[in-house]
């Protein structure tokens, strides 16, 4: 079972849809499971506003979790992760690779998607089901495609369709048989 | 597993350079096994294989727990390094950050190349087998093989940057897509890595020796020593051959015939008027042929030569005609 947690408000509808793609993509049940507060320790002071990826998945409260159940935060600030050599990427979202928490923010989405739209909601659910495949792991694809492709490509954003490419969505298949065995 | 502490970051004066002796490893030790990833050294165990008893060093992989036993005498062979430096991961970075180049046409070629760099266990080597893989992706769809192909070297390649930078596996995946594909509108300047992966060189398959159990081998010197010494090199030759095969010296066969057909060319000469040389040959030749068939009837096996054939022919041949000229000459 996939549980959808928000942090900060969104659409009922939003959340609905997004548990209904997450349901259709990987043929596990999803459903949104109420609202939690932002953890205050893994907000940064440097940049203002942002919350430290890693921090808030080990801090945020959870809800009733059983094993092989996946926790998905809905946010709308911005995260941070460290810097590599190359500069820090883009961040969309943050996952726990093997684990059971994920976290998706809209803090960088387009500015023309607005919330409440079609467009809106494919995109926050194809960014969801990027972050819930990582606890599956499943890592990332080069199909543009696919929605285990990485969010700032150009290919994420022309295929708006929330699907996995046939090798994402074997691996995830097993992933889950083995989960559930 | 989801990232490594901060504290068990590598250092950067740290290098990877290959373990030479299990000896050099202790507990708790992180080393990256070729293909396998990173592995922590958990010690040395005894254990009875085969009626015998081996000691193995003991390490567990890191991204999914499983046990690794490698037999102490090979841990030197097997590719076994410490995990990369920061010196290591940043030519990683300018090697994923530089332009993609033209792929590899052949797909055997390619396929070879990346098993090698998968195997030699460089960490520049798995990092350049994503990059040539991302290349062919940007323009088409990767096949299976070479899909599950770059599946694994990004594996191989995420948990070491994971570790050496001290960072969760989705940052260093992060990091690895930002490098590989940039954001549109990034300018960056251009780079290129210090150094490429080496491969080292494959191992040639040596055939076994053809050799009876109890021979002794024969050095090669011993054997041109030998060459010195006048050895009778045909002597085996003729052991070989069958009897009937012997082959015997060319020059009894051939030069006895030459000498009578010498002899009778001289009297042909002397006595040969220019007009009936035609009657004289025609005679000749029917004398010859029943000499020829009572030869073959006498000596079936015996083997006619050419000089015998241009006898019973009546004809010339170049050998006759130029022992006619040595003769003349003389």
């Amino acid at each position: 079972m996939i549980r959808v947690v928000t942090l900060e408000p969104f659409l009922p509808e939003d959340v609905g849809a997004v548990c209904s793609l997450l349901f259709q993509t990987y043929g596990l049940g999803a459903e949104p499971a109420g609202s939690l507060p932002l953890p205050e320790e893994a907000e940064r002071k440097r940049p203002a506003g942002t919350y430290d990826a890693k921090l808030l998945l080990q801090e945020a409260e959870s809800v009733k979790l059983v094993a092989d159940d996946k926790l998905l935060y809905l946010m709308k600030s911005k995260l941070y992760i460290p810097e590599g050599p190359l500069g820090a990427p883009p961040i969309h979202g943050h996952a726990q690779v093997g684990g059971q928490r994920a976290v998706v923010t809209t803090a960088l989405f387009p500015k023309k998607l607005r919330e409440g739209t079609e467009e809106f909601r494919l995109r926050l659910a194809k960014q969801a089901i990027r972050e819930i495949g990582r606890t599956w792991d499943l890592r990332s694809c080069p199909e543009p495609k696919c929605a285990m492709h990485p969010p700032w490509a150009e290919g994420f954003e022309t295929h708006a369709t929330p699907m996995l490419c046939n090798f994402c969505r074997e691996r995830s298949e097993e992933r889950i048989r083995l989960a559930a065995t | 597993m989801d990232g490594v502490p901060v504290e068990d970051a590598i250092s950067p004066s740290e290098s990877q350079p290959i373990i030479r002796s299990a000896s050099e490893l202790q507990p708790g030790d992180r080393v990256v096994y070729p293909n396998q990833g990173v592995c922590r050294v958990r010690g040395t165990e005894d254990k009875e294989i085969a009626g015998s008893r081996l000691t193995f060093l003991a390490m567990t992989r890191e991204e999914d727990n499983a046990t690794i036993l490698v037999p102490l005498a090979k841990v030197p062979t097997i590719g076994l390094r410490k995990v990369a430096g920061s010196v290591e991961i940043e030519d990683v970075f300018d090697l994923l950050a530089s332009s993609f180049e033209d792929p590899e046409l052949d797909w055997k070629v390619r396929h070879r190349h990346h098993v090698d760099l998968l195997a030699a266990g460089d960490i520049l080597g798995v990092a350049e087998v994503v990059k040539a893989l991302q290349g062919i992706a940007n323009m088409r769809p990767l096949p299976q093989r070479e899909r599950e192909r770059y599946d694994t070297a990004r594996r191989l390649l995420e948990d070491e940057i994971a570790v050496a930078l001290g960072i969760p596996l989705a940052t260093a995946e992060d990091l690895i897509d930002f490098a590989l594909i940039p954001p549109p509108g990034t300018v960056r300047a251009p780079r290129k890595p210090r150094r490429l992966a080496e491969i080292p060189a494959r191992p040639r398959p040596t055939r076994p020796a053809r050799r009876a159990p109890g021979a002794e081998e024969v050095e090669f010197e011993e054997f041109e020593e030998g060459l010195d010494e006048g050895l009778d090199l045909e002597a085996p030759l003729d052991e070989e051959l069958g009897p009937e095969e012997v082959l015997e010296p060319e020059t009894e066969e051939v030069l006895e015939p030459e000498a009578e057909e010498l002899a009778e060319l001289e009297e042909a000469e002397a006595e040969r008027p220019a007009p009936g040389r035609k009657k004289a040959t025609r005679a000749r030749k029917a004398e010859g042929e029943t000499q020829a068939t009572r030869k073959k009837s006498e000596a079936a096996a015996a083997k006619p030569t050419k000089a015998a054939r241009a006898k019973k022919e009546g004809g010339k041949t170049p050998r006759a005609s130029r022992s006619k000229k040595e003769a003349e000459e003389s």
